[in-house]
Parts: C-alpha cells; structure tokens; sequence
C-alpha cells in the first residue's frame, strides 16, 4: 500500500507538471529569454496553492494518513546552497528541464532525456562519493 | 477545460502541481521533491555513507511514477511523440548528433551534482521551499535561476542565434 500510494503521487506529479508544459523545452528557453510567461504563472499559482492549503492544515492540525500529525521543515542553512544551486543553474539552462521533468518527459517519448537522466544519476553517485569523503551532514529534508 | 485538454492553463498547471505537493503532506507526511528521488535510485546500488540514508525511501516508486504521467498525458491526447526533437536546440545541432548529446549529459551532470549538492531542486526548493517560508530555498531558488537565465542568453548567443 505504501508503495502504491508513493507511486500515484509520482503518476500524478508526472502529468501535471506535463500538462503544465513544463516538461517543454521551448517553454522552458522561452521563460528564461522573457518570451514567454506562461511558467512563471504555474509556478505562482503553485506556490500560492501550496501556501494556502499548508495554512488551513496547520490551523486545522490535520494529521497524515497515519494519524501523525503533519510536520512542516524547512531546509537548513548548508555549505553547497549556493555553489550547488549556481551549478544546477547552468545544468537548467543547457537541458531545458529539471530532475522532475526529466523523467517526465522520458514517458512523453522525448528520447534525449536519456542523457540527461544518465548524466543527473552520475552526477547524483559523484555528490554521494563527495559528500562521504567530506564529511558532509546529510539533511532528510532534501528533495 | 476537461482535463484531457492539453496543454492547461497556467493557473490549473499550478493547482495540480500544488495540489500533488499537498496530497505528499497527506499521505508521506513529507514536502515533496523530486531531486533527491535521484539519490533514493542511486541507494538501491551505490553503497556508501551518504547513501545509507536514502535506503528505503518513499521516492523510489515516485520517480518511476513520473514517467508514467508523462505517458499518460501524452496518451490523453492522442498522440506519443516518441523522438530526438527537444525543440529550438534542434535546429542548432543536429537532433542526434553527438554534440547534442554530449550537451543534455554535460547538462545533466550539472543538474545532479548541483541539486545534491544544494539540497533540493525546482519543486523541494522552489515550490515546497518557498511555500514553507524557507529562507535557504528562497536564497537556492534564486541563485539557480538567475544562473539559468545568464546560462540561456550566453548559450544561446555564442550558438548564434535567439532560436
């Protein structure tokens, strides 16, 4: 059940950031050259959804499936915040897409994703060798 | 609007993607992201220290959900593309050259090392990050935009044209 539920909100998450176009290459060149605004929209709209409803679940203490209550964190300050954030910046830029929409688009038929997901999982494995080596706190908030 | 419209509107593309984020609280008591799905993968092979702590994690089946969405809203309107064509980049390198691939790998190195590295990515940093009040996620969020946008006008520029 676990698993099921893990996978539905995948399935789900896939076609909606799809749908949204944001798994489109040009959509994406486009909102960075200013020609398109159409994705600073979702991502508004996204934010003030999720703003929103994380207020009401507060207020009203709503508990998770489980019946734990819902936990809210936020991620810490970290060494690579801003080093990491700047190279995925430039990773961003060249693909046109973003871990989520890699996959994504991997099911929408869009074959190049091949090598853009076999570049993430290497550079994903490189960080894990990396951050052992130096001893870097891992933070369960990440995503 | 049905939902087999394609593609939606903003303001529905980012209720659904909010509302996905919403139900993840619900049922994984988690804020979603998708980044670290990439490490929760990796965990299943790579053994070292850092990814002890992905051993298990919910995102496994997340990520392989991901492209089934993908098929599936593809599938909803009759069509699946199933090709090398991404777009403008096209129509600046040859659609399977090796130039191009050499690009989204290059591309992609970046992506994962830098999402690691920073901790999250467009939906844990941009999107739950923000919607938190996070203050890193708002320093990441704009870090890694302001460098894909400086990133697009130089790659953009120097393969000579604005597609």
């Amino acid at each position: 059940m676990k698993h099921i539920t893990s996978l539905t909100i995948g399935i789900l998450f896939g076609i909606a950031l799809s749908k949204a176009l944001a798994t489109d290459y040009n959509t994406i060149i486009d909102m960075f050259l200013f020609r398109n605004f159409h994705l600073y929209g979702v991502i508004a709209t996204a934010i003030v959804t999720v703003s929103i409803g994380v207020y009401i679940f507060k207020k009203i203490l709503l508990k998770d499936v489980d019946g734990k209550l819902i936990e809210y964190p936020t991620k810490p300050a970290k060494k690579g915040l801003v080093i990491g954030s700047a190279l995925f910046g430039i990773g961003w830029a060249l693909t046109g897409t973003c871990p989520g929409t890699a996959f994504t688009q991997l099911g929408e038929g869009k074959l190049t994703a091949l090598f853009t997901l076999i570049g993430i999982l290497i550079g994903s494995v490189a960080h894990s060798y990396y951050a052992t080596k130096a001893n870097i706190p891992v933070d369960d908030t990440c995503g | 609007m049905n939902v087999l419209t394609f593609p939606w509107p903003f303001y529905a593309g980012g209720l659904g993607i909010g509302l996905v984020v919403l139900l993840t609280f619900y049922l994984k008591n988690r804020p979603l992201g998708a980044s670290g799905g990439f490490d929760a993968l990796c965990a299943l092979v790579v053994k070292n220290s850092y990814m002890d702590h992905f051993k298990d994690d919910w995102r496994v089946f997340f990520v392989v959900g991901l492209p089934i969405g993908g098929f599936i809203s593809m599938a909803s309107q009759g069509r699946w593309p199933f090709l090398w064509n991404m777009g403008y980049i096209d129509g600046l390198l040859a659609p399977t050259s090796l130039a191009k691939f050499a690009l989204f790998l290059i591309g992609g190195l970046f992506i994962g090392f830098g999402t690691r590295f920073a901790n999250g990515c467009t939906s844990g940093h941009a999107i739950t990050g923000i919607s938190l009040g996070g203050k890193n996620s708002i320093i990441a969020t704009v870090t890694f935009f302001a460098v894909a946008l400086v990133t697009t006008w130089i790659l953009y520029a120097v393969l000579g044209e604005f597609a």
